[in-house]
């Protein structure tokens, strides 16, 4: 990766932004670079949608930084700075009487994109077959699609979307990710607010946690889980030569307290990543103690929670 | 010259989508079926006061203009930055790479448009009915032109209204309650204090109330530019209406004034 690759194409610092009575965000830093995909996650009213409005220059921070591409952005964004920008936001409509490529032309002529992006970009989103019909007889879904074949027209370095997967399919939800994929090796840095976890989990490069103002945590998601120490859950069932006795004494060595769900004679045990490996041995070794052995490593889900409200999963 | 191709854009797509929902046909022909029934009728004016069938049925396509096309404007354009707020993409726009207020000036080019449309189809056919019966296409022009030019006032003034207020329900309240001001109060207002002062008002302060309606003036336009001075006289307006030009650059104001502000106002919500 070349040093200007590797420049961030956003950067935030020290970003504060209130309305009237609320204080939304405190104080954000964060930094997106080139081929990055950064996940914006955080509870309904966090300020996900007012920080990417910031960042378009909808709104105008109270104090802070914001530098796109290395220059900085006053109040308003210059159309140099809004060229670099593909936005989906959260809900859009669009125009129910134009057709699909209406509707795309018309949006391209508004970015002064090239026509020939058009036909690229439908293809690129799947909905070549549907470009004829007026958009009032789309699905939600397709609805979706046709706000992201608009975020990429004019070859965008940023991209800005606000709860893409909405409205999608797990089949649109699959290639919507692979479209992603697909231009971050292009180099386009992509900032994404989104509620579902599981989706994110393996495929964005860096989490952004907002929470009271600030962002709370930031990096990828491995590390996060690793500093977190957020506890593995094993479950297994009593083995044909069980013995309750064995069972605690391995469990006082490992320090490791056990629950007993009688209905599906399955003990479940909550351990921190340090002590996993060695339990495990010892829970193995001994000859029948236990059976069908399920170990869930700690996951988003978990992190997300734990460092959101303090609350954990079991 | 892109900032032309996308002004042009918008004002396309917005006479297309207006083409498509069918408001040019059904507003056109509504306003055509009541200009037919006035040209045929001739409002009972004709002989009875000795004034020509064309002059007559003129003045009352002018008062039809003046109670429908003001409606016509501000319903077909009170939404038109609100609404793209309601559809989300007003914010998905103003991220785009071009100077926001460009948006409202080809808005308000299409609109424009639709309206010109709706009308070209509204007065065609009574104008061919006049012009078969051997009057001049003259009078029809100008009472087109100045029919187009009322309505591009309404429509400045409903979207200076959309870009303050970005909520279809008070925006429709506004729209009719604009148009009873212009269209109805204001000149009750005015016969009402010429009634309560017995006439001891000074004409000059008359005439400068009139400044303050863009219908007022264009009801003094179209009689000036359109009936002869027997209808004038008639009308008890000799001597009383102001210069054309003065007329002309006043609702020139009333059409550019509200759409600068809007623009202004545009520009500056963006912070």
């Amino acid at each position: 990766m070349s040093s200007s690759q590797s420049a961030p194409i956003l950067s935030l610092s020290k970003v504060r932004k209130s309305f009237p009575g609320k204080e939304v965000l405190k104080s954000i830093d964060l930094q997106i670079a080139a081929g990055e995909l950064v996940a914006l996650v955080g509870n309904n009213g966090q300020g996900k949608t007012t920080l990417m409005k910031l960042v378009l220059g909808l709104l105008a921070p109270d104090e802070g930084k914001i530098l796109i591409h290395g220059e900085a952005a006053t109040s308003s964004r210059t159309t140099e700075q809004k060229a670099l920008f593909g936005y989906l936001p959260e809900t859009t409509a669009f125009y129910p009487n134009l057709t699909g490529q209406e509707t795309l032309r018309y949006l391209s002529s508004l970015k002064q994109g090239a026509p020939s992006r058009i036909d690229e970009v439908f293809a690129i989103v799947g909905l070549e077959d549907a470009k004829q019909y007026r958009v009032k007889t789309y699905s939600k879904g397709m609805k979706q699609r046709l706000g992201l074949a608009q975020a990429l027209l004019g070859n965008p370095k940023l991209l800005l979307l606000d709860e893409p997967t909405n409205g999608l399919d797990p089949s649109g939800i699959h290639e919507f990710y692979q479209i992603l994929s697909r231009l971050k090796t292009e180099g386009v840095a992509i900032l994404m607010s989104s509620h579902l976890l599981a989706e994110i989990e393996s495929r964005a490069d860096a989490l952004a946690l907002l929470k009271g103002g600030v962002i709370s945590a930031h990096g990828s998601i491995d590390e996060l889980i690793g500093t977190a120490e957020l506890p593995s859950i094993i479950r297994f069932q009593k083995g044909q030569k069980f013995n309750l006795k064995t069972l605690d004494q391995i469990l006082k060595q490992h320090t490791v307290e056990k629950k007993y769900i009688e209905h599906s004679e399955t003990f479940v045990l909550t351990c921190q990543p340090t002590n996993k490996q060695a339990l495990l041995l010892a829970l193995l070794s001994t000859d029948g103690l236990i059976n069908k052995l399920i170990v869930n490593d700690p996951g988003l889900e978990q992190l997300f929670l734990q460092l959101n409200s303090g609350l954990e999963i079991t | 010259m892109s900032t032309f191709n996308i002004l042009f854009s918008i004002a396309r797509k917005e006479f297309i989508d207006h083409l498509r929902n069918g408001w040019i046909i059904a507003v056109g022909m509504a306003f055509a079926i009541f200009s037919l029934l006035i040209t045929f009728v001739g409002f009972g004016f004709t002989g009875a006061v000795g004034i020509g069938q064309e002059q007559s049925t003129l003045f009352s396509l002018i008062n039809l203009v003046i109670y429908l096309v003001p409606l016509l404007g501000l319903l077909l354009s009170y939404d038109g930055i609100a609404g793209e707020h309601e559809r989300g993409t007003l914010d998905l726009l103003k991220s785009y790479p071009f100077n926001t207020p460009l948006l409202l000036y080809g808005k308000w080019l299409g609109l424009f448009m639709v309206l010109a449309t709706t009308l070209i189809v509204g007065l065609t056919a009574p104008a061919a009915v006049s012009i078969y019966s051997g009057h001049t296409l003259q009078a029809w022009t100008l009472l087109l032109i100045t029919s187009v030019w009322l309505g591009a006032v309404f429509i400045s003034i409903a979207i200076l209204f959309s870009v303050l207020i970005l909520d279809r329900g008070k925006l429709i309240a506004i729209a009719i309650g604009v148009w009873l001001l212009f269209v109805v109060l204001f000149d009750l207002s005015v016969i009402g204090i010429l009634v309560s002062t017995e006439g001891d008002v000074p004409m000059n302060l008359v005439n400068l109330l009139f400044y303050l309606n863009p219908t007022a003036l264009y009801r003094l336009l179209s009689i000036d530019l359109m009936m002869d001075e027997a209808m004038i006289q008639q009308l008890g307006l000799m001597g009383q209406i102001p210069p054309t030009p003065t007329l002309i650059a006043a609702i020139t104001a009333w059409t550019i004034i509200p759409t600068t502000i809007a623009g202004w106002c545009i520009r500056t919500s963006e912070k």
